[in-house]
């Protein structure tokens, strides 16, 4: 599945307050992790949350290990590019504390609107059953 | 022949967070669209076994790509990698440091800087390791 992600000023201007840094002008390059922020525009992103917040997740904790961006053409405010994502590698390994460790790859490509590559970046999730976690509570 | 503006061994450090607020890990929540509980509700987080609300590790990344971009410029970046080694917390303070590790000469005449790239926190402690190639003119 492919969705449109424009590279809209407001957006990228939100992005930089946060990390308190100066927005770029339109046309100018974005700062080389907003390739990640594609949630925005993804048609599926939080669709069937309940009201009560995120669902809870079994007692599993799900964290990003790694995240990896390849750049090849600058991506610039005002750009038009579209989204695509697949699952890639799934591995297990268990931690020095004897947990049972699942990692899992997701990689996005965009692409420019005449198909060329402009960034691939591949994100790692690691799984941990976590004896601390709780299940969400009952919204009120 | 001109040779490249950096050498082997270069580095270059920066605090590219003086402190991180809760106020920026909900600006970041809403900029990304990733609002898992551990970034947002601080009583889930700590029913979840953390002592505060944690930073997202794409905003420790997008604050360690200031040393990057501040050094050799947001176009010249080919790659950018992290792996997120420690929590980051409310109050931290971060501070990033770039090193050229190696410089091999392209076709074009230009070259590619292979770059690491550690943040660490107020204690020393790394919380981000990463890597970069960026090239030169």
């Amino acid at each position: 599945m492919a969705w449109p992600f424009p590279i809209e000023e407001g957006h990228v201007l939100a992005f930089t307050r946060a990390t308190g840094e100066q927005a770029p002008a339109p046309g100018d390059v974005v700062p080389l992790t907003f390739a990640a922020l594609t949630a925005l525009h993804d048609p599926g992103h939080m669709r069937d949350m309940p009201p009560g917040g995120p669902p809870a997740t079994g007692g599993e904790t799900l964290l990003h290990a790694e995240q990896h961006f390849e750049y090849f053409a600058p991506l610039r405010v005002g750009a038009k590019t579209s989204v695509t994502e697949r699952p890639g590698e799934s591995w297990t390994k268990t931690s020095r504390r004897g947990e049972q460790l699942t990692f899992t790859e997701l990689i996005k490509e965009l692409r420019d609107d005449r198909g060329e590559l402009v960034v691939r970046a591949r994100t790692v999730l690691v799984s941990k059953a976590s004896a601390g976690a709780v299940p969400d509570a009952p919204p009120p | 022949m001109t040779g490249p503006v950096v050498a082997v061994g270069d580095s270059r450090e920066l605090v590219v967070c003086d402190e991180i607020t809760r106020t920026q890990i909900a600006q970041y929540a809403g900029a990304s669209g990733d609002f898992s509980e551990l970034h947002t509700d601080e009583p889930h987080a700590i029913a979840a076994g953390q002592p505060k609300l944690m930073a997202h590790g794409m905003l420790t990344m997008a604050l360690t790509a200031k040393v990057l971009t501040g050094w050799f410029g947001a176009v010249a970046a080919r790659s950018f990698s992290a792996r997120f080694v420690a929590p980051v917390w409310p109050g931290d303070r971060l501070t990033a440091t770039a090193t050229v590790v190696s410089l091999d000469r392209r076709d074009d005449g230009s070259y590619a800087a292979l770059v690491s790239v550690d943040t660490a926190n107020q204690l020393g402690d790394v919380v981000l390791r990463g890597r970069a190639v960026m090239t030169i003119d």
